[in-house]
């Protein structure tokens, strides 16, 4: 009976489980993190980040196991074609491994965790990242739909963490009811969705409305005069009558609204992540690795579900949605841009600035082709290591007590902190968008997609805000190396710690190595659609 | 059974209605309120089309929306009551309730 | 025709309570209303023949009322604070929700009677079962599709569990 067990065991890892063995490792790890805090002492709580560490790097493995299953064979589903294994899953759960394990790094040294609520931040940083693999594959709207709320739950309690004897935010609220609406929104899009196929399977939708609209094609022509529309019209005579009293309109106006509503309602979620700390207030001691990973890890799993959603469903529509897509993409850069002039801490600036970013990675929806699209994850490959290396000399400093949160406390940081004080101007640099970083190429490339696919006009907008995007930047790198004129200014150096060496040095790397040389790192982003 | 733009039309308007409560109101609690007004609508939604095609995906869904409307006005009130609870004193009337200091979106 | 007036009852019901909840002055009121619009909606499951829909319905609605008087203290403490709030937002509420339900019932009734060849729900799949699916079928496609899903949910549930062990703390 055992070994019939195992049997039954074995044969649906072999199967079904393999499709989501990477998560269900992160998930393991995370429990046992839980069972192992209740019977260690303080001085051993190092284990937990280490055993979190253990579980993003055995997934990680997984991962790569499943690459040599698929190169051989096709991309496979599971679980009743609900989750898939392809390229796309396996680069993006890298990029999420990759951020969490970011994020655990940091958040070793930070203070502001409380030591005996770490196991449960570490826990509910590994079951976030498993939720947002789970929405990476999912192709099922249901399966996709509580993957993305799962993901949030998690992320609600980490932005609700509070720091040592500090009041919980109302921050984390704001994130919180941002979210839930998004979700709202989101699962209304999906209804639709449902009804205009029947079914909840991303291809099976795909395929119903690419019906719908070849029909809507097929009935506008038959309104036009020529033998061509006479043609058409006499082909609809003879094979769906009814439609002869049917307008375009109507077939389009459902699928139209439901990627009206899926594109705000993911956007409605990134944007709640990016921005909620706007709110706090000037001396909050709250943790700030949780915004990390807001930042980071969860705008890649919405963009990345947006990107899904857009290019299998709603791919025929293209000619329709576009010019929505322009409008959403500069209204945000444009908020973005003048929100984060007028922030006068880093962090806000940050968060302000996130929301033009994500602005210009939905340009690259605009052109839609395979050039847009490999710039469109390369720009989001790049962001994520930049933001992360901002944040982490962000966090060192305030570790250390060596910066406020205003933007003067950080003068003369260049005399105090030099190594501190380049990094950080490396990373701005980046972020702002200058070559030879990450930034400037990641950026170049979308403006290249767009002229090249004739979108000319949207690409002047963007780059003519791109420079008032880049001196919001540049004010922190211009306060990191001036010299403070005022004699109660910080004095104190930043040093950093092993996690936050490896954090920056690995941060740094990538934001300049993939702005010097980059086809390897294009190479990467061409891999998650299959090449 | 009815047509199915009776469905889509009321689901509609509870759609609009949720969308103008989380806009209009400050308070967190009828925001919270909205927003699962539009969750009903989504289910109401997938009900209607469930029962057009007589398929089983579509309950299934809207079966998992309830159970998500529940999950997040629990956990939606108790993040609320432990911040807020935090913050504001019913004694003592605040300079400025955190409340306010939140835009409506 | 017993239908559409059921149908219409419930509709016009759960309109109603839903720009009531978003227009009421106080959390109460509006929680009163929240809960009405759940049993309207509750009904329109029944209407269409849903009766694990409306069961889980009822048992929601169940839930949000132990919520409610859970975190009763709380709310309140919340509806003092806003006591001050400026009167127009809830009356600005009102209006464009009265007006955006009276022009969407309009065109739908337009919709349905006037145009009859200018639906916008045409060329929708067909049913895939002549007949209404029962109980059992449900059930038996929840219990055998649906798996991972409801495992989902069970992690939904380990990390509330986790979160707020987390997130609710006493003061330091």
């Amino acid at each position: 009976m055992l070994t019939h067990a195992l049997d039954v065991i074995r044969n649906f890892m072999h199967a079904d489980g393999a499709a989501f063995l990477p998560q269900l490792e992160l998930l393991l790890f995370a429990v046992g993190i839980l069972a192992m805090d209740t019977w260690i002492s303080q001085k051993e709580k190092y284990w937990s980040p280490t055993l979190a560490l253990a579980g993003v790097v055995f997934s990680g493995l997984t991962l790569w196991m499943l690459r040599a299953r698929i190169s051989t064979g096709a991309e496979f589903t599971a679980v009743h074609d609900t989750i898939i294994v392809d390229t796309y899953f396996l680069f993006f759960s890298a990029l999420l491994l990759a951020a969490s394990a970011l994020v655990i790094l940091l958040s070793v040294n930070e203070g502001s965790i409380p030591l005996r609520h770490k196991a449960r931040y570490y826990a509910l940083l590994l079951f976030a990242c498993a939720a947002m693999m789970f929405a990476v594959s999912a192709v099922d709207l249901l399966v996709m739909f509580l993957a993305l709320e799962v993901a949030a739950l998690s992320c609600f309690f980490l932005a609700a963490l509070r720091g040592v004897s500090s009041k919980p935010e109302p921050s984390s609220v704001k994130f919180m009811l941002g979210s839930l609406f998004g979700s709202a929104i989101l699962a209304y899009g999906f209804s639709l969705l449902y009804g205009l196929s029947a079914a909840t399977n991303i291809g099976k939708i795909a395929s119903a409305l690419t019906r719908r609209h070849n029909i809507s094609k097929v009935i506008a022509v038959s309104h036009q005069p020529g033998a061509h529309g006479a043609q058409m019209y006499q082909l609809l005579q003879s094979r769906l009558p009814e439609a002869l009293h049917w307008r375009p309109f109507m077939l389009e106006t459902l699928p139209i609204a439901a990627f009206l509503l899926v594109l705000f309602a993911l956007l409605a979620k990134t944007k709640a992540a990016s921005m909620h700390r706007l709110v706090e207030s000037a001396h909050s001691a709250s943790p700030i690795t949780p915004v990390l990973f807001l930042s980071g890890g969860f705008i890649v799993a919405m963009l990345a579900s947006l990107m899904r959603l857009t290019l299998t469903v709603f791919g025929e529509y293209h000619d329709t949605w576009w010019p929505v897509v322009v409008a959403v993409a500069l209204a945000l850069i444009a908020a973005g841009v003048v929100a984060s002039l007028r922030q006068k801490t880093f962090s806000d600036i940050l968060a302000c600035a996130s929301c033009a970013q994500i602005g210009y990675m939905l340009l690259a929806l605009i052109s839609g082709d395979e050039t847009a699209l490999t710039a469109l994850v390369y720009y989001l490959f790049t962001y994520l290591f930049i933001v992360s290396g901002a944040f982490a000399v962000l966090l060192a400093a305030r570790n250390q007590s060596a910066a406020g949160p205003q933007m003067a406390s950080l003068n003369d940081l260049g005399g105090r902190s030099p190594v501190v004080a380049v990094l950080l101007v490396i990373f701005v640099i980046a972020l702002a968008g200058f070559p030879p970083t990450a930034g400037f190429f990641a950026r170049y490339s979308l403006f290249q997609s767009l002229w090249r696919s004739g979108h000319r006009y949207t690409a002047w907008c963007a780059a003519f805000l791109a420079l008032p995007l880049a001196w919001s930047y540049l004010r922190i790198a211009v306060h990191a190396c001036r010299r403070s004129p005022d004699s109660n200014a910080e004095t104190a150096a930043v040093s950093l710690g092993a996690p936050e060496a490896i954090v920056l040095g690995v941060c740094a790397f990538v934001s300049l190595a993939a702005g010097l040389y980059s086809e390897p790192f294009m190479r990467m982003a061409r891999y998650a659609f299959g090449q | 059974m009815l047509p199915i733009s009776d469905y889509l039309f009321l689901s509609f308007t509870l759609l609009l209605i949720g969308v103008i409560g989380v806009i209009t109101r400050r308070s967190l609690v009828i925001k919270l309120f909205s927003i699962e007004m539009i969750l009903n609508a989504a289910g109401i939604n997938l009900m209607a089309f469930a029962r057009f095609f007589a398929d089983a995906a579509g309950e299934t869904f809207a079966a998992f929306i309830i159970l998500m409307v529940v999950a997040q006005v629990l956990v939606a009130l108790a993040i609320i009551a432990v911040v807020f609870t935090r913050w504001f004193n019913v004694s003592t009337a605040p300079a400025k309730h955190p409340e306010q200091g939140v835009p409506a979106s | 025709m017993p239908h559409e007036i059921i149908f219409f009852i419930l509709g016009a019901g759960a309109i109603l309570f839903a720009a009531l909840t978003i227009s009421a002055r106080t959390v109460v009121y509006s929680a009163i209303c929240f809960v009405l619009t759940l049993f309207a909606t509750a009904g329109i499951y029944l209407q269409l023949h849903a009766p694990l829909l409306f069961a889980a319905q009822l048992i929601a609605i169940f839930c949000v009322v132990a919520a409610l008087i859970l975190f009763a203290v709380e709310v309140s403490k919340l509806d003092v604070a806003l006591a001050n709030e400026y009167h127009w937002r809830a009356k600005a509420a009102a209006i464009i929700a009265t007006v955006v339900a009276l022009l969407e019932i309009a065109f739908g009734v337009a919709q349905r009677h006037f145009l009859p060849g200018e639906r916008l729900t045409v060329l929708l799949p067909k049913a895939s079962f002549p007949w209404p699916l029962t109980v059992a079928d449900i059930l038996k496609y929840f219990l055998s599709y649906d798996l991972l899903p409801l495992a989902m949910m069970a992690l939904a549930t380990v990390i509330a569990t986790v979160g707020i062990r987390a997130v609710f703390r006493r003061r330091d």
